[in-house]
């Protein structure tokens, strides 16, 4: 790998490398660019990855955020991420694209916001996205007859053939989903050979044989190749600046060591929680003082049902299948929609599920544990609209680095009550006709998004349409935190398409 | 230990992270012995801890009473779940009602202690074991009045830590038919409904309810 020195001014420093950092890395390097990514965590070998959900949470993000609000948004696992590829190491690689209409909400409804870009914008990022990180899909995707997928869907588990089966009963569409993992050997100049889904189930877990496309097997790759460096265990501290605003250095620190780095321009892609957490510390790009605002979590209820079949819910992509029947419901008494997918799951999450959802103790929990080869699940993803009561304060707590720990507020709205409450009906409804009982729900939350929107407007936004901070000249950031609404889709695709989106813009390309 | 988990464990099906990993766990569990000496709590308040962890993961009797006897002992639980809290070794992440977790522990097992002195005039671990579990269903529906400390996300984190313990030991794993740790050198190719590769064990375990009765 190549090693730039401190004090040589590189083109850009990248802090995250996750979904948001990682295409842009790469793009940048392929572009004969010099550019450093920085990262908090470790690089990860996956030939380490232990098949054991306890075992692998150093991939998840453990420094503690406090959670607030009438529906306290959990962190960690749930959606959270650390090392060398970020979130995207644990992703559960659900890769749907954004619906159209989720660009403009508010046209449509008179509520929630309209993106500054439209579906058109992206579909050719989209469509590069879904060829390099080898999407796999079903041959005709029933909402989108022009979609097609560069490679077969992986296999159905058995909570995906129980949604087949409800839901051809109600007469609701399925598909296999579109997964961003390789179900059959896949290769790629950039990055080389990826070996086929094994079908071991771990995905949450870290994969280990590179067959999903997490960034530390796809874009980091093909940027390392591409000539940029990549700094492990390095946690982006402060910002030096010269007379005319322009960054000049980050500094960093590194194993307990504050380094300085020389540098054109910064793109901050630390996620919704690091990338607001960092500007309100250090007071950056927040003259409209929109930066930690608009915090937004999607919809995520899921109901669990038994069945008299095995189910084995462990094993195989964890969710598979995919309906998006219910992105505008008829009888719907709500702004957006949501998506619906089948549920498998490992035990430890499982059980901290029904312990948190259902709230069972004692002898009628370890019952019902002795169920779980029998149980299968259903979920959604659904569109969560901006709140003024919605958002990320710095706490006057510190943490191990001596900096003050996020303080999160998140309270459903009446749109995602009522949503939340439909999918429910829907799922219940679907698990009915497969033969589900002993059904119960579970209405959590998924995904961080927003605190620093896109926009046109500088007053109402952080960054504009490609992502640069309206008050640096050469501050940019990509990550879920731009996110001006939700959309029901899940967000890694579209995060990636973004980044592609602005690395082609800041090269003049676009 | 049970031997069709150590066969399976020892067998070339467990890569080798995995099956380090969950030796590691289960020598950890083995060696905890009777007596813990809590690091953020009064011994009292362990004796306390340890009532309620049993009375959280109570087993049923089920047709096969030997299998009921597998699963980490409470007093395990409870010490694993003391150090964890202890050690600061979170989830990354906590309700904003609720204190620092090692202090959390120590201040909702503290009100524990004061409701029952309260209502009964006796320690928590004097209460016959109904009295505990009516005490514990008032925490955790917020029927006990403990001014500035939320009692319902209390016994939902204690749940959720001890529950996590629970069921991520190898031994429990097998009884209850996850063999997820299995995980070499192929992965699954039997992964549909009612399907199982051929050198499974078979779970015998049906559908059931919370009544442990079968569905």
């Amino acid at each position: 790998m190549q090693r730039f020195q401190h004090g040589e001014e590189v083109d850009a420093v990248i802090i995250g490398t996750g979904a948001g950092g990682a295409p842009i890395l790469a793009r940048l390097a392929q572009a004969g660019l010099s550019v450093i990514a920085l990262e908090a965590g470790e690089f990860q070998n996956p030939a380490d990855f232990a098949s054991d959900e306890v075992a692998q949470s150093y991939l998840y993000w453990l420094d503690e955020r406090i959670t607030d609000g009438a529906n306290p948004v959990a962190f960690g696992k749930n959606n959270s991420g650390t090392g060398v590829g970020g979130s995207t190491l644990h992703w559960g690689a659900y890769a749907p694209r954004a619906d159209a209409r989720d660009f403009a909400l508010h046209s449509e409804f008179g509520r929630g916001v309209d993106w500054p870009i439209r579906y058109r914008d992206l579909l050719p990022y989209y469509l590069e996205a879904e060829a390099f990180l080898g999407i796999s899909g079903p041959e005709d995707y029933p909402w989108d007859p022009s979609r097609r997928y560069p490679l077969p869907p992986v296999a159905l588990n058995a909570p995906a053939q129980l949604m087949q089966r409800g839901c051809a009963e109600l007469g609701i569409r399925t598909a296999p989903a579109p997964i961003a993992a390789v179900s059959s050997d896949y290769e790629r100049a950039e990055y080389g050979l990826r070996h086929a889904c094994t079908n071991r189930g771990f995905c949450h877990q870290g994969c280990r044989n590179g067959a999903k496309a997490s960034m530390d097997v796809t874009f980091l790759v093909a940027a390392i190749r591409a000539g940029a460096e990549i700094r492990s265990r390095c946690f982006a501290l402060d910002f030096e600046r010269d007379a005319q605003d322009r960054i000049t250095a980050v500094i960093y620190n590194q194993d307990g060591r504050e380094v300085r780095q020389k540098c054109k321009n910064v793109f901050l892609c630390g996620g919704a929680i690091e990338t607001p957490r960092f500007l309100l510390r250090t007071g950056l790009a927040n003259a409209s003082g929109q930066v930690g605002r608009n915090f937004m979590a999607h919809t995520a209820t899921q109901i669990w049902g038994t069945f008299p079949d095995e189910t084995r819910p462990y094993k195989g992509f964890p969710a598979s299948l995919i309906t998006e029947d219910t992105l505008r419901p008829g009888d719907a008494d709500f702004a957006g929609g949501y998506l619906v997918q089948s549920y498998g799951i490992m035990p430890v999450t499982w059980a901290d599920s029904v312990v948190r959802g259902r709230k069972l103790w004692g002898a009628a929990l370890t019952n019902y544990l002795r169920c779980f080869n029998h149980v299968a699940g259903l979920g959604v993803n659904g569109d969560c609209l901006p709140s003024d009561r919605n958002y990320l304060e710095l706490s006057d707590e510190l943490d191990s680095r001596g900096l003050p720990k996020p303080l999160i507020h998140f309270t459903a709205e009446e749109n995602e009550a009522k949503m939340s409450a439909h999918a429910e009906k829907t799922m219940r409804a679907i698990w009915a006709a497969a033969g589900g009982t002993d059904v119960w729900s579970f209405g959590r939350t998924a995904h961080c998004i927003g605190t620093c929107r896109m926009g046109d407007d500088p007053e109402q936004s952080v960054v504009d349409q490609w992502g640069k901070a309206h008050d640096l000249p050469n501050l940019w950031i990509n990550d879920h935190s731009v996110f001006p609404s939700a959309m029901a889709a899940n967000p890694a695709l579209t995060i990636v398409a973004l980044s592609l989106r602005l690395s082609d813009h800041f090269l003049g390309r676009n | 230990m049970d031997s069709k988990l150590l066969q399976i464990l020892d067998s070339s099906r467990v890569s080798s992270p995995t099956r380090k990993v969950l030796n590691i766990r289960l020598e950890a569990a083995q060696q905890q012995g009777q007596s813990y000496e809590p690091k953020a709590i009064t011994p009292a308040a362990f004796a306390i801890l340890q009532q309620i962890i049993a009375r959280l993961l109570l087993e049923d009797i089920h047709e096969d009473a030997s299998e009921a006897s597998i699963g980490l002992p409470s007093h395990v639980i409870s010490a694993q779940l003391e150090e964890a809290r202890a050690t600061g070794k979170g989830n990354g992440w906590r309700y904003g009602t609720l204190p620092s977790d090692a202090a959390a522990l120590a201040q909702g097992l503290d009100w524990i202690e004061k409701t029952a002195i309260a209502e009964h005039q006796v320690s928590f671990v004097s209460l016959s074991t109904e009295q505990q579990e009516m005490l514990l269903a008032r925490v955790q529906h917020g029927k006990v009045v403990w001014p500035g400390f939320d009692s319902v996300r209390w016994f939902e984190e204690v749940l959720a830590d001890a529950t996590e313990l629970y069921i991520s030991d190898p031994g429990k794993m097998l009884q209850l038919g996850i063999d997820a740790f299995a995980d070499d050198p192929d992965g699954w190719s039997e992964i549909g409904l009612n399907s199982a590769q051929p050198w499974e064990p078979e779970t015998r375990l049906a559908a059931t309810g919370t009544d442990g009765r079968r569905r």
